[in-house]
C-alpha cells in the first residue's frame, strides 16, 4: 500500500475534548487494489486533522496530530491513537497490519472532560 | 506508513511506562453498586451481572429516564439509564464493552465483595486506606473545565482466568475535590 484515497474526516472537535464512545477527530484512508478489494484504516482521537477528503496520501506524508478527543479516556498524560481497519468494509482485527505487537497496557488519570461537549 | 508505526510503538513504550500494575485494581466480577443504606442479599447482582433496564431497577428502583444512544466507536447501540438522585449506568445491547456508571451523590455506594464501601462524600484519608497504591499516584487536574483543582485518581478493573490476574485498560475515576472529599465516581473505557 503506497498511496490512499481521504474518503473520510472530521476535525471539528477541540483538542482534548472528550466525548464518550466517540472517535472525535478521525481520518478515514482506502486503499485499493487492482482487484476492486479495499482497505480503510481510520486513525481517530486526534487533536489535529490536516487533511480533506478526496486528498491522495503517500507514504511518510504528515496527515494530523494524535491526541485525546472523544472516547479517548480523558484528557490524560499519554494521547492514544485508535487504529480501526476495514476490508471491504468489514472491521478486522487490525494486528496483522502492525510490524510489532502490542500490549493492552496503558494509563490515563483524570477523566473525560464533558464539560466541553 | 513507516513513520506512523514508529509513533505508535513510541507511544506503546510510553504508555508501558505506566503500567496498570503501580495501581490498585478492583475485579470487575466482584463489586456492587447499591442504594447507600441498603444491603446486599444473596441474589444481588454484581455490577458485572447487570444486563439490562430490569436488572437496574431490581437493584435501584424505578429510573428517571432512559435513553437509546448510538455508539459510533463500536457501531452499536447502549441503553442509558439516569436517576436523578446521583447515578446514571450504560448498558451496551452488544458483547462489545461491558457497563458503565457515573455516581455523583452520596445515594449510591460502590461495595465492594471485601466488605469495603466508597461513596461520594467520603473523606480521602479513608479512600487512601482502601487505596493506597492508586492514591499515592493521584494526580491534581489542570486545565480542564469544571475539574481544575480537583484530584483525579483511577483505580483499574481486573478479571481472573484461569487462576491468573489480568488488568484491563479500563478503569474507575475518583474525582477528589480541593476539600479533600469524593466528589464523583466513574468508569472510563477507552476506545
Amino acid at each position: 500500500m503506497y498511496s490512499g484515497l481521504v474518503i473520510d474526516s472530521r476535525g471539528t472537535f477541540l483538542p482534548e475534548q472528550c466525548v464518550d464512545d466517540s472517535y472525535g477527530n478521525y481520518i478515514t484512508i482506502r486503499y485499493t487494489d487492482l482487484g476492486g478489494n479495499t482497505i480503510d484504516i481510520k486513525y481517530a482521537h486526534l487533536n489535529k486533522v490536516d487533511v480533506h477528503n478526496g486528498d491522495i496520501i503517500s507514504v511518510g506524508q504528515y496527515i494530523g496530530k494524535s491526541g485525546n478527543t472523544g472516547n479517548a479516556g480523558g484528557i490524560g498524560i499519554v494521547p492514544h491513537l485508535h487504529v480501526e481497519i476495514r476490508e471491504n468494509g468489514t472491521r478486522v482485527d487490525p494486528a496483522p497490519y502492525f510490524a510489532t505487537n502490542f500490549s493492552d497496557e496503558g494509563s490515563v488519570i483524570v477523566p473525560c472532560d464533558n464539560s466541553l461537549n | 506508513m513507516k513513520k506512523l508505526l514508529l509513533t505508535l510503538v513510541l507511544v506503546t513504550v510510553t504508555i508501558i511506562l505506566f503500567a496498570q500494575s503501580d495501581y490498585d485494581i478492583i475485579d470487575r466480577n466482584d463489586y456492587y453498586i447499591i442504594k447507600t443504606g441498603s444491603s446486599t442479599k444473596s441474589d444481588t447482582k454484581t455490577v458485572s451481572d447487570i444486563m439490562n433496564l430490569n436488572d437496574v431497577e431490581q437493584l435501584l428502583g424505578k429510573s428517571s429516564k432512559t435513553i437509546r444512544e448510538y455508539r459510533e466507536t463500536q457501531d452499536d447501540y447502549q441503553e442509558t439509564i439516569e436517576y436523578n438522585d446521583g447515578i446514571i449506568l450504560r448498558i451496551p445491547e452488544s458483547k462489545h464493552g461491558s457497563i458503565k456508571f457515573h455516581i455523583t451523590s452520596s445515594n449510591y455506594t460502590l461495595l465492594l465483595k471485601s466488605g469495603e464501601q466508597i461513596k461520594v462524600g467520603m473523606n480521602s484519608n479513608e479512600l487512601s486506606m482502601i487505596f493506597p497504591n492508586s492514591f499515592a499516584k493521584r494526580q491534581i487536574i489542570q486545565n480542564i473545565n469544571g475539574y481544575n483543582g480537583k484530584t483525579g485518581m483511577l483505580v483499574y478493573f481486573s478479571f481472573k482466568r484461569e487462576n491468573k490476574v489480568f488488568i484491563e485498560d479500563a478503569w474507575i475515576s475518583f474525582i477528589i475535590g480541593e476539600d479533600g472529599i469524593l466528589k464523583e465516581i466513574k468508569t472510563v473505557q477507552p476506545s
